[in-house]
């Protein structure tokens, strides 16, 4: 038995990101209004004092909102140029997906008033597997051997490594969507818990940005047009993890045939 | 500055580097976007929250139970179909917080019932081999039901009220 397991009993996610990313920074007074307006719209969330950017950080207006027991469960950014959405309680594709739109609505005002002007849309996938007995530790428990998006190399690294890769795709979505794509796999030991206890974490994660190739839909994106993008990017995701991740651990994270998480890709 | 602040900006280990996306075409690509880790944020990322860890085990009881069933190989036992698996699936994902403390029981005959709350007040609802659900609420006052009705289209106002009423 493999002590090698995924994040959650059902899912390897740790995080799901949805960015919306425009040509230009936001000016202060921008921030400041948006701030207010996303304040008034996520009622549900906390608002947190901000950065004021130092400390070679750039500025940040977060809001959180917490689940059951004050932990987090989705939060809310306005960074430079961009805002994004961060589930940390994934809950299937497409509440997700619907949840950040909904979530991002006072942003898509202001791009549909063209006040803002959108380059592009962000996904960004985070899955992580732990090993309570880093000493079992096998890279063959999480990665498929003979993937051609990892190096045969890191098979005998042992239990420290990190992989990088990056792609450009134009042929997603019937040629709709241009795509960049990076990859980062790190394994690495950790030390966790009062006791300092020592586990093994295999993170990876998959970010990608999304262009549509018309122009229309970045002037006056309609929800269908940010679900069609954001479609696309979980699509590839699913064909990415498919031929990345064990069988077995597929199974384990509901990838197989018939899942709700399947559904959208048929 | 702010430490709580702080931290949160460090938290946000998911932020885009839009600057490498910008400069895209210059070659930059392969530098990459920045990668910000600190103790605190990893040690945030190894635990899963109280809720998204219970919902996933309800999620996997669901997909185990289906696969034990279909593993029996009995004549009169049917696995539930991929609609109610989806359908079950679905309103997994979206009960609202503090409606998940249930009993899951996949039937027989492959249909999916989650039951919350005891004999003498109970909200049962129930999924067919179509992933049409139903739900049936008996509480001292009276009973209410609904059916032929999609995952999504539950009403979890109803069942929050069933549940905060009886905590």
């Amino acid at each position: 038995m493999s002590n090698t397991n995924p994040f959650t009993e059902a899912h390897a996610i740790a995080r799901l990101d949805f960015a919306l990313i425009f040509q230009n920074n936001l000016s202060d007074e921008q921030r400041a209004q948006l701030a207010l307006e996303l304040q008034k719209h996520l009622d549900q969330f906390e608002r947190l004092v901000e950065n004021d950017g130092s400390e070679d950080e750039e500025p940040v207006i977060a809001f959180e909102r917490k689940g059951e027991v004050d932990e987090v469960t989705e939060a809310v950014h306005i960074h430079g140029n961009y805002v994004h959405v961060v589930w940390s309680d994934y809950r299937g594709w497409a509440f997700s997906r619907d949840g950040a739109i909904n979530y991002l609505r006072p942003v898509l005002r202001w791009i549909r008033d063209e006040r803002l002007v959108l380059t592009m849309v962000g996904l960004a996938y985070r899955d992580v597997f732990f090993n309570d007995k880093p000493e079992t530790y096998d890279t063959g428990e999480v990665l498929k051997i003979g993937s051609s998006y990892v190096a045969p190399k890191v098979f005998s690294s042992g239990k420290k490594w990190r992989h990088w890769l990056a792609w450009s795709d134009s042929n997603l979505g019937g040629a709709s969507f241009r795509t960049q794509s990076t990859l980062r796999i790190e394994a690495d030991l950790l030390s966790v818990g009062e006791d300092e206890a020592t586990i093994h974490c295999t993170e990876i994660a998959h970010r990608q940005s999304v262009r549509w190739g018309h122009a229309a839909a970045l002037m006056n994106p309609s929800d269908d047009d940010l679900r069609n993008a954001w479609d696309c990017a979980h699509r590839a995701n699913h064909a990415l993890i498919q031929e990345l991740i064990t069988d077995d651990m597929l199974e384990r994270i509901g990838l197989k045939e018939g899942s709700d998480e399947c559904s959208l890709l048929q | 500055m702010n430490a709580r602040c702080y931290n949160e900006v460090v938290d946000d280990l998911d932020r885009w580097d839009t600057k490498s996306f910008l400069s895209l075409r210059g070659g930059d690509f392969a530098q990459g976007w920045k990668i910000h880790k600190s103790a605190d944020s990893v040690r945030r990322l190894l635990k899963p929250g109280q809720t998204y860890s219970k919902r996933s085990m309800k999620l996997a009881q669901l997909r185990s139970d289906a696969a034990a069933l279909g593993k029996l190989g009995f004549e009169e036992t049917t696995p539930p179909s991929a609609l109610a698996m989806r359908s079950a699936e679905t309103l997994i994902n979206g009960l609202w917080e503090g409606c998940l403390d249930f009993n899951l029981e996949v039937s027989h005959d492959g249909e999916i019932n989650f039951l919350f709350g005891d004999h003498a007040e109970l909200f049962h609802i129930h999924i067919d081999e179509n992933g049409i659900l139903s739900f049936y609420c008996k509480r001292a006052e009276g009973e209410t039901f609904g059916d032929d009705m999609s995952a999504g289209e539950f009403p979890n106002k109803s069942l929050l009220s069933f549940v905060d009423r009886r905590k």
